[in-house]
């Protein structure tokens, strides 16, 4: 009698205690992440972290490394010959830039590591004047133009490019272009750091998925990239954007003349990040675990449709966006039918907000 | 096992009564007992009033539509300051506005601050065909986004727009509402007590439908559609519920103010003080934020409107409520910032400045 009165007595407590902190617990922020059941969501981000992302920075600061050691040898011996190999390596850097072309948050948001590596096209002009006075300063953020891969496929690779290097502005222009490898360098360097010291333990331990949290990072980047295939890649140099005017200069890597083989990169590894690599740890299974396995069918299939008829233009895009309008026409719309699938369907699945296109109406 | 039970019972009861206790604060020492009550969903109370807010509202839309305006055509002083005096009939959109009695002037704080911005953008207005640069006024361009901004790259009429947000609606519904406690609650004129005529002239200052509902999406195109404040619960405070906070505070504390629930209604008072204040740096922080993206780097247009509203947004901490987090040297350090010539704020290596006011932002306000 006493025992169970006790008993009860404490329960009772307990239960009211749990409704008092219920009834007057202020709600924090909630966590609309939709529920999938037996998913582990951080060993799907641990996954993105430790197998694709920070692999891929390393790729590239080992690229990066290897561009400067060629460029090197190429600025004291400016030959043609010399210029070849510097090309070759230079392709296999900017190609691997595009795998992290899609980890554009955390610590690459933090130092623009798109905007001053990859802002295409490239300002000629400034870059000029800046080789010919010798003063600028890479780190301002109106420079992004005038530095990091496009930049260097000008300086390196325009038409009358070799010429530039044994002429009266030479030293300038090399010290320009150690001035822009070593930038890419320090860059990158700090992006991959971070990474491993801090952001990697932020990174998988938020399963969350309201804006700032890793999971809508992931889809915002997705959407983004393909916004940026439909438009700065393939569609607006095609004359999308411009009543059928086009601007082949504005391409992505004009001079070197790969823009097509880094589009089909840049897709092919925004499929890779998005089955985590057929890791069975990717948003393609997350969707399976939210029972949109037919959404995460199609959005498979339209990445390999999409690649494929982009792998069907021929580079350089300069030429082909006069001579192969049918091959852009055609990987162009699938290209919109994939991004439409992401940036609303797959969005939605995970209840992301798109937010990178953050401005209003007023 | 029967007994189990019968214990169970008042224990319960017990419980709940502990729950409701330690729940309500602030228990004055009146002991008189307040009539049971409803709080309604919707702010359909009987002869609630706040056509002046809604006027003073619709005027603030008309003057910033014609300040907008600016980017292509010519605008005058003279007639700004008309929308802002209510002289010479300027309103079209709402021409009853012109014979309703009110006025933007009557209510706004630091009036000259924005009859100066009303100079600066008429002058700038006769600019709007040149591009400008770092040191003169004209448009920022970027594909098809244009914007008309000054020598150091703000919108003045953003400025206005934003700024107004706080001068006059953000001020006034807050001033009031640190008043209403002290209002009459016994003499009815008209069907209703001063109190809450008071209480009704602050929640029009929020500019939402009657029937508001926060998870709804409203278009631009919806006649009756949150304005203003009421747009900005969704497009900037989404993420700390301040739709649902303030309009559920605002229901809830007219209906005890017809209880003569007192205690609730301070409750209420400080739960929208303090969340409105929140919505105003979750503002300041999105567009302080936004500049130092990297999809927004090099994209002047994007960056200097961002910084505009900021600009505005930033502002309206003057009229903060005085149980505010923000000291007086954060507030100063936030106005620093924002005064800084945009060229310099976007340009600056790693966004100092503006990373800096973020941290500030979130770190008082805990936002994220």
């Amino acid at each position: 009698m006493k025992t169970i009165r006790i008993k009860t007595g404490i329960s009772i407590a307990v239960l009211a205690l749990t409704l008092f902190i219920i009834a007057c617990s202020k709600k924090s922020a909630t966590d609309n992440s939709p529920q999938a059941d037996g998913f582990d969501k951080g060993a799907m981000l641990t996954n993105y972290a430790d197998n694709l992302i920070i692999p891929a920075y390393t790729g590239l600061q080992q690229q990066i490394a290897l561009l400067e050691t060629s460029t090197n040898n190429f600025l004291t011996t400016p030959t043609s010959a010399n210029q070849l190999v510097l090309k070759a390596t230079f392709k296999t850097a900017y190609l691997q830039y595009e795998q992290v072309s899609v980890d554009q948050f955390g610590p690459a948001e933090r130092v623009l590591l798109n905007s001053f590596l990859n802002t295409f096209p490239a300002d000629n002009a400034v870059i000029d004047g800046n080789i010919t006075r010798g003063t600028y300063d890479l780190t301002l953020n109106s420079t992004i133009n005038q530095q990091g891969f496009p930049s260097l496929d000008y300086v390196l690779f325009a038409p009358d490019a070799l010429t530039k290097f044994t002429g009266g502005t030479a030293a300038n222009r090399k010290k320009y272009v150690q001035d822009l490898i070593s930038r890419m360098k320090s860059l990158t360097a700090n992006v991959l750091n971070t990474w491993k010291d801090t952001y990697r333990a932020d990174f998988v331990k938020n399963t969350r998925s309201d804006a700032g949290s890793p999971i809508a990072f992931l889809i915002n980047q997705f959407a983004y990239e393909m916004d940026q295939m439909k438009g700065p890649r393939i569609g607006w140099p095609y004359g999308k954007q411009s009543g059928g005017v086009q601007y082949p200069d504005k391409t992505e890597g004009y001079h070197v003349g790969i823009s097509v083989a880094l589009a089909v990169e840049n897709l092919t590894t925004l499929k890779k990040m998005f089955t985590g690599n057929n890791s069975g740890k990717g948003m393609s299974d997350y969707l399976v675990a939210l029972n949109k396995k037919s959404l995460s069918d199609d959005v498979l299939k339209q990445f390999d449709i999409a690649i494929g008829k982009l792998n069907a233009i021929p580079d350089p895009l300069s030429t082909a966006l006069v001579n192969n309008k049918t091959e852009i026409e055609a990987a162009y719309r699938e290209i919109q039918i994939l991004l439409t699938l992401i940036k609303t369907d797959v969005a939605s699945a995970t209840g992301v907000r798109i937010t990178y296109q953050d401005t209003d109406g007023d | 096992m029967k007994m189990k039970n019968y214990f169970k019972l008042p224990l319960c009861v017990l419980a709940s009564a502990l729950v409701m206790t330690s729940c309500s604060k602030d228990d004055s020492n009146d002991i008189e007992t307040i009539a049971p009550y409803t709080v309604p969903t919707t702010y359909n109370f009987a002869d609630a009033n706040y056509a002046s807010s809604t006027q003073r509202v619709k005027m603030a839309l008309e003057l910033n539509s014609y300040l907008g305006s600016a980017l292509t055509t010519t605008i005058t002083t003279e007639k700004a300051n008309d929308y802002f005096n209510n002289t010479n009939n300027p309103f079209t959109t709402d021409a009853t506005l012109n014979t309703s009695g009110v006025k933007l002037a009557d209510k706004t704080a630091d009036a000259t601050t924005f009859t100066g911005y009303f100079t600066q953008q008429a002058a700038n207005s006769t600019k709007n065909t040149v591009e400008a640069t770092n040191g003169t006024a004209g448009y920022v361009i970027k594909g098809t986004a244009k914007r008309l901004v000054s020598a150091t790259g703000l919108e003045y009429n953003q400025a206005v727009a934003k700024g107004m947000m706080g001068a006059l609606f953000f001020k006034e519904a807050l001033n009031i509402l640190a008043a209403v406690p002290n209002d009459n609650n016994t003499t009815v004129t008209n069907g209703t007590t001063a109190m809450q005529r008071h209480w009704d002239e602050a929640f029009g200052y929020l500019s939402v439908p009657v029937d508001y509902d926060p998870e709804r999406t409203y278009a631009n195109t919806d006649a009756i559609r949150p304005l203003l404040w009421g747009g900005y619960l969704a497009e900037r405070g989404k993420g700390i519920e301040a739709g649902k906070v303030i309009f559920n505070a605002f229901l809830k504390g007219r209906a005890a103010i017809g209880a003569k629930d007192y205690a609730v209604v301070k409750e209420q008072i400080t739960i929208i003080q303090n969340k409105w204040e929140q919505l105003v740096a979750a503002a300041a922080l999105a567009y302080v934020t936004i500049p130092t993206n990297a999809v927004s780097v090099g994209d002047l247009p994007t960056q200097f409107h961002a910084l505009s509203e900021a600009y505005g947004f930033i502002s309206c901490f003057k009229y903060r409520p005085a149980s505010s987090k923000l000291s007086a040297a954060d507030f100063q350090k936030l106005t620093a910032t924002i005064n800084t010539n945009f060229y310099t704020l976007v340009n600056e290596a790693g966004f100092t400045k503006l990373v800096e006011a973020q941290t500030l932002l979130k770190t008082v306000y805990g936002l994220n």
